[in-house]
C-alpha cells in the first residue's frame, strides 16, 4: 500500500505500507521538475517493491528516503 | 409478576455443586431441582419466573464432545420449553465461558432467546461476543450477588418478548452493532456535561466505545520478484478519459479493471481521475501519480521485476463503508489470485 | 474583550414599504434591498422570497444561511475580512441581531469545480427534515442570486456570497438605532479555581481539494486557506469572524453564530469551568507531517493557555478525521481532559463507526450517522412551493453529469440531502450500541 497519510492504514490492516508523497500526487511530486520526479517515484516504487520482498510481523512502514531497514509499528502512531 | 414465564439455566459441574475439575467430564444432563448456583437464581427470580430445569455439563465434555453436548442441550430445551435460557455467570473461566455461549447458541437456533453472564475478557466473550447477548460480570463468583440483578432483569425482559434496548441501557455488551436513537439531552450538552465529569474524575460513558482495528496475518515476503506477475491497484478513481463505464465519483458499489498489456505509460489526456475526494487535476495530468505503469514497466525492462500484471484495477474511495470495502477488495484480491498475481501495489489517495 | 449582543426576535417577515423591525415583525423594502445586492454589477440576477416555518416550501439549493448582524460600537464590521471587508479584530463593544431569521443564500454556482463541492443541501420548512434542521425554524428571506456566468469560479463565489452579506448588512440595519427587547453581555472575567477549558473547533478548508488558496467556504476572517492553528477569543465568533458555509446546514454561518458549545461554555464560565478561548483549526491537510504537525501544536496551544480540559468538534468528513482525532489524542498526551463530538460513519457489518478508533479518545458524544440513507427518514415530502430551482439532480450532484443521471423536480417527494452531521450538538438524534 502506498499512501501519502499512511498512520491510516498501518491502523486499519495493512502490513506493508510506503508512504507516498502528498493525497493529490502519492507517486511523485510535480514540483521538482519532470527529471527529479520521475526519479522519485521511481525510488517509491522501488521502495514499494523492496517491501514486497521483506518479511514483516506486523504494519510496518517503509519510507522512500531511507534505503535501510524499515520501521516497524508496534503501536501504529 | 409470572410466574408462568419458563427459564432453563446452565452451569457447569462445579457450579452445580458436583465436583471440581475431576467432575469436568460430566455429559449433559438435565436437573429438574435446583442445585448450585440455580438457587440464587431462583431467588431473584422471585415470583417472576420459574426455572423449569437446569442443565448441566461438564466443562471438558462441552469442549471435547461439541457436537454430542450441542444435541444433548438441543434436546433438553425441546424438552423443557423454556421462554428464555439463562447461561452462566462464568465469569473468567475460559472453558465454562465457550460453553454458556455454545448453550445460546443453541437456544438461538432453537428460536429461544437466551442470555449469558461473562467477564468481558473472558474468551467465551472474545470469541462470541458479537453472536450473543453477554451480561459483564466482574472477575470471580464474589460478583455474583451483585451481577443476579442485571442478569435477571434482561432475561425476564427477553422471556416477555419485549423489544431488547441498547447495551448500555439493558445492560449488557455491546455486539458491535450501532442503532440510530434519540437521547435525553442534546450532543451539545452531553459533551460539556461528559467533560465536567472526566474532569471532576467522576465516572462518564462514552457513547462509542473503543474498538480496536482489525489485525491482519502478513503474507510472506516474495522470494524472487523476477519470476511474479505484479498488479497495480488504485482507489483514486482513475478511468478512462469521459469515464466511459460511468464510475460514480464516491460511494463505489463496484470495482473497475481495464486492461493494460498494450500500454507502456498511463498518457494524460488518455485516463482522468473521477473522485469526489481529492483536487484530481494533478493525477489527469500524470496518471502514474496513482497507477504508476510507468515505473513498473521501466522496472520490468531492467529485469528487476518478473511482469506487470494485464489487468490494473481501480475505484473510487471515498465514502465507503467499511463493509462494502471488505467486500471490493475481496473481489479484487480473488481475481488476482486467479490471475495467479504474486504481488500488488495498492495506490490510496 | 467584553461584547453586548443585543436580540430583536423575528417571528415574521414581509415585504413592505421600508425595512424595519417592530414587534418581531421584519418589515422589507424590497427593491431597496435588491437595489444593494446589485449595486455589484457582476450580480446577473437577484430575486427574493420568504419562507415561514411550517410552510409547504422547499427551498433549494441552499449554500449559506446567515444570521442578519451589525456591530453598532466597538472595531470592526460583522463577518469580518470577507472580500475586502475590514479585518480589524471584532468581539468588543455592542452588536445588534436579528434572532430567529436566516438570510439564505441561493444560487446555482458551486463552491468550487476541482472535486467534489456541488452544493446539494435544501431546506425543508416542514415536514421530517424541517424537524431535524435548525434553519427550519427560521424566518428564511431567500436571496435568489446568480453572477454573471462568465467568470471564475472564484470572482462568481464572491459574487453570490458578498451579495448576500450586503442583503444581510441592509436588514441588520434595521435594528442599529433601536433599542434590543434583550441584551447579554459575552465577557470571561477570571474564574479562579475553576478547570480551564478550551474549545477547538476544527473548520474544514478548501484548499486542498480544490488546489486554491482562494476557494469559497467557511474562513477565518475571510480567510480558507489552509492555514496553522488560530487562537480566537469566543466574542470574535460571535460577531462572525468564523463564517462561510461547508456542505452541510450544520456547517452555515449561521450555525457558527449560534454554535450551541460555544455559546453553553460561556453559560458554565464561572460555574463549573474557566472558558480560556476557541482554538480554529484548519482541516484538510494532505500529507501525514502536515496533520501530526498541526494537531501538536493545536493541544501545545491548548496546554499554553492552561487548559485542563477540551472539546473538539469538527465539521467535515473523510481522511480529515485523522488530524482531528490525532490532536484529540495531543491533547490527552499533554494532559489535557478531552471530549470529543462527532457523527459517525457506517456501521455495517460490524465495522468500527470512526474511521480511526483511538483508545486515547475515551469520551465520545455522538450525533449519530451522518448519511441520511441510515437514519429512516424516507422520502421528504411533496412541496407546494420550490423558492430557487425547479429541478434538482435524482443522485449525488456530481454524478448527475453521468450517462444515466436524471433530473427530478424539486419539489417531489424526494430522498433528503445525503449528509445529516450535526457537528454542533443541536439536536438530540444519537446513536447506540446494541
Amino acid at each position: 500500500m502506498i499512501s501519502a497519510i499512511y498512520d491510516l492504514a498501518l491502523t486499519t490492516g495493512a502490513n506493508r505500507v510506503v508512504r507516498g508523497c502528498r493525497i493529490e500526487h502519492v507517486c511523485g511530486n510535480p514540483a521538482l521538475g519532470p527529471d527529479k520526479d520521475h526519479e522519485y517515484g521511481l525510488t517509491i516504487i522501488r521502495t514499494a517493491l523492496r517491501a514486497l520482498t521483506t518479511p514483516v510481523t506486523g504494519p510496518t512502514l517503509f519510507d522512500p528516503a531511507r534505503a535501510e531497514a524499515p520501521a516497524e509499528i508496534s503501536d501504529a502512531s | 409478576m409470572d410466574a408462568s414465564l419458563r427459564v432453563v439455566h446452565f452451569v457447569n459441574q462445579f457450579f452445580a455443586g458436583l465436583g471440581g475439575e475431576e467432575a469436568a467430564n460430566l455429559a449433559v444432563e438435565v436437573r429438574r431441582e435446583a442445585v448450585g448456583a440455580t438457587r440464587a437464581l431462583v431467588a431473584a427470580l422471585g415470583e417472576q419466573a420459574t426455572v423449569v430445569g437446569t442443565i448441566v455439563a461438564g466443562d471438558n465434555y462441552m469442549n471435547d464432545e461439541r457436537d454430542k453436548a450441542r444435541a444433548a442441550v438441543r434436546e433438553a430445551l425441546r424438552g423443557l420449553r423454556p421462554h428464555v435460557v439463562v447461561a452462566g455467570p462464568a465469569f473468567e473461566a475460559g472453558r465454562y465461558g465457550i460453553a454458556c455461549a455454545e448453550v445460546c447458541r443453541v437456544a438461538a437456533a432453537e428460536g429461544l432467546p437466551a442470555v449469558a453472564a461473562m467477564h468481558p475478557t473472558a474468551p467465551g466473550a472474545m470469541m462470541y461476543g458479537r453472536e450473543i447477548l453477554i451480561v459483564p460480570t466482574g472477575p470471580n463468583a464474589a460478583d455474583m450477588p451483585r451481577v443476579l440483578g442485571p442478569l435477571v432483569r434482561l432475561a425476564l425482559k427477553l422471556a416477555r418478548g419485549e423489544a431488547l434496548g441498547p447495551a448500555e441501557v439493558d445492560g449488557y455488551l455491546s455486539r458491535g452493532i450501532r442503532k440510530s436513537g434519540v437521547r435525553a439531552e442534546p450532543g451539545f450538552i452531553r459533551a460539556l456535561d461528559m467533560l465536567e465529569a472526566k474532569l471532576a474524575g467522576r465516572p462518564y460513558a462514552s457513547e462509542i466505545p473503543y474498538q480496536a482495528p482489525e489485525a491482519v496475518a502478513p503474507a510472506p515476503p516474495v522470494r524472487d520478484l523476477r519470476t511474479i506477475e505484479i498488479a497495480l491497484v488504485t482507489t483514486g478513481g482513475l478511468v478512462p478519459k469521459g469515464n466511459p463505464d460511468g464510475q460514480t465519483s464516491g460511494n463505489a458499489q463496484k470495482y473497475f479493471r481495464y486492461p493494460i498489456d498494450q500500454l507502456q505509460a498511463l498518457r494524460p489526456g488518455e485516463w482522468e481521475a473521477y473522485h469526489v475526494g481529492y483536487f484530481t487535476h494533478l493525477v489527469d495530468r500524470n496518471p502514474n501519480y496513482v497507477l504508476p505503469l510507468g515505473y513498473m514497466r521501466e522496472l520490468e525492462k531492467a529485469g528487476i521485476v518478473g511482469a506487470v500484471h494485464r489487468y490494473a484495477y481501480t475505484l473510487p474511495g471515498v465514502s465507503t463503508p467499511v463493509a462494502t470495502a471488505r467486500g471490493l477488495g475481496e473481489g479484487i484480491a480473488a481475481q488476482l489470485r486467479e490471475g495467479q498475481v504474486g504481488g500488488c501495489l495498492l495506490v490510496s489517495t | 474583550m467584553r461584547l453586548e449582543l443585543g436580540s430583536f426576535p423575528v417571528t415574521d417577515a414581509r415585504f413592505g414599504a421600508r425595512t424595519r423591525w417592530s414587534a418581531g415583525v421584519l418589515e422589507i423594502a424590497r427593491e431597496a434591498a435588491l437595489a444593494t445586492v446589485r449595486e455589484d454589477a457582476l450580480v446577473a440576477s437577484a430575486h427574493l422570497e420568504i419562507a415561514r416555518p411550517g410552510e409547504s416550501v422547499r427551498i433549494w439549493p441552499v449554500r449559506d444561511v446567515v444570521e442578519p448582524r451589525v456591530k453598532v460600537s466597538g472595531p470592526g464590521v460583522i463577518y469580518p475580512g470577507w472580500f475586502g471587508r475590514s479585518i480589524e479584530t471584532v468581539g468588543q463593544g455592542r452588536t445588534h441581531r436579528l434572532a430567529g431569521l436566516g438570510v439564505v443564500e441561493v444560487s446555482s454556482v458551486n463552491w468550487n469545480d476541482a472535486g467534489g463541492d456541488f452544493v446539494d443541501q435544501y431546506i425543508d420548512m416542514s415536514g421530517p427534515w424541517a424537524e431535524l434542521m435548525p434553519q427550519a425554524k427560521l424566518v428564511n428571506v431567500c436571496l435568489v442570486v446568480e453572477p454573471d456566468p462568465a467568470m471564475d469560479i472564484h470572482s462568481k463565489n464572491e459574487v453570490v456570497h458578498r451579495a448576500t452579506l450586503a442583503l444581510s448588512d441592509h436588514l441588520a440595519e434595521a435594528v442599529r438605532e433601536l433599542a434590543p427587547p434583550r441584551t447579554e453581555t459575552f465577557e470571561l472575567p477570571p474564574a479562579p479555581g475553576l478547570p480551564g477549558v478550551v474549545y477547538i473547533q476544527c473548520v474544514h478548508s478548501p484548499q486542498a481539494m480544490s488546489h486554491s488558496e482562494h476557494t469559497f467556504c467557511t474562513g477565518t476572517y475571510g480567510m480558507t486557506r489552509l492555514t496553522p492553528p488560530w487562537l480566537l477569543h469566543p466574542n470574535e465568533i460571535l460577531d462572525g469572524a468564523l463564517s462561510g458555509p461547508y456542505r452541510t446546514m450544520f456547517a452555515t454561518s449561521w450555525t457558527v453564530v449560534n454554535n450551541p458549545v460555544l455559546l453553553d461554555l460561556y453559560r458554565r464560565h464561572g460555574r463549573s469551568l474557566a472558558f480560556l478561548g476557541v482554538i480554529a483549526f484548519r482541516t484538510e491537510w494532505t500529507t501525514q507531517h502536515e496533520k501530526d504537525l498541526m494537531a501538536e501544536q493545536a493541544a501545545k496551544l491548548a496546554k499554553m493557555l492552561g487548559a485542563a480540559g477540551a472539546v473538539v468538534t469538527w465539521d467535515a468528513g473523510g481522511n480529515e478525521y485523522i488530524e482531528v482525532v490525532h490532536t484529540v489524542r495531543a491533547c490527552e498526551r499533554l494532559g489535557i481532559k478531552t471530549v470529543f463530538l462527532t457523527s459517525e460513519d457506517s456501521p455495517e457489518g460490524g465495522a468500527p463507526s470512526l474511521l480511526k478508533p483511538l483508545p486515547e479518545a475515551d469520551a465520545i458524544v455522538t450525533t449519530g450517522f451522518f448519511n441520511t440513507s441510515l437514519l429512516d427518514l424516507g422520502l421528504m415530502p411533496l412541496m407546494e412551493r420550490v423558492i430557487g430551482y425547479a429541478t434538482k439532480s435524482a443522485g449525488s450532484a456530481r454524478d448527475g453529469t453521468l450517462p444515466g443521471g436524471r433530473e427530478i423536480a424539486a419539489a417531489g417527494a424526494i430522498a433528503p440531502p445525503w449528509r445529516y452531521d450535526d457537528h454542533y450538538g443541536f439536536n438530540r438524534l444519537s446513536s447506540f450500541a446494541f
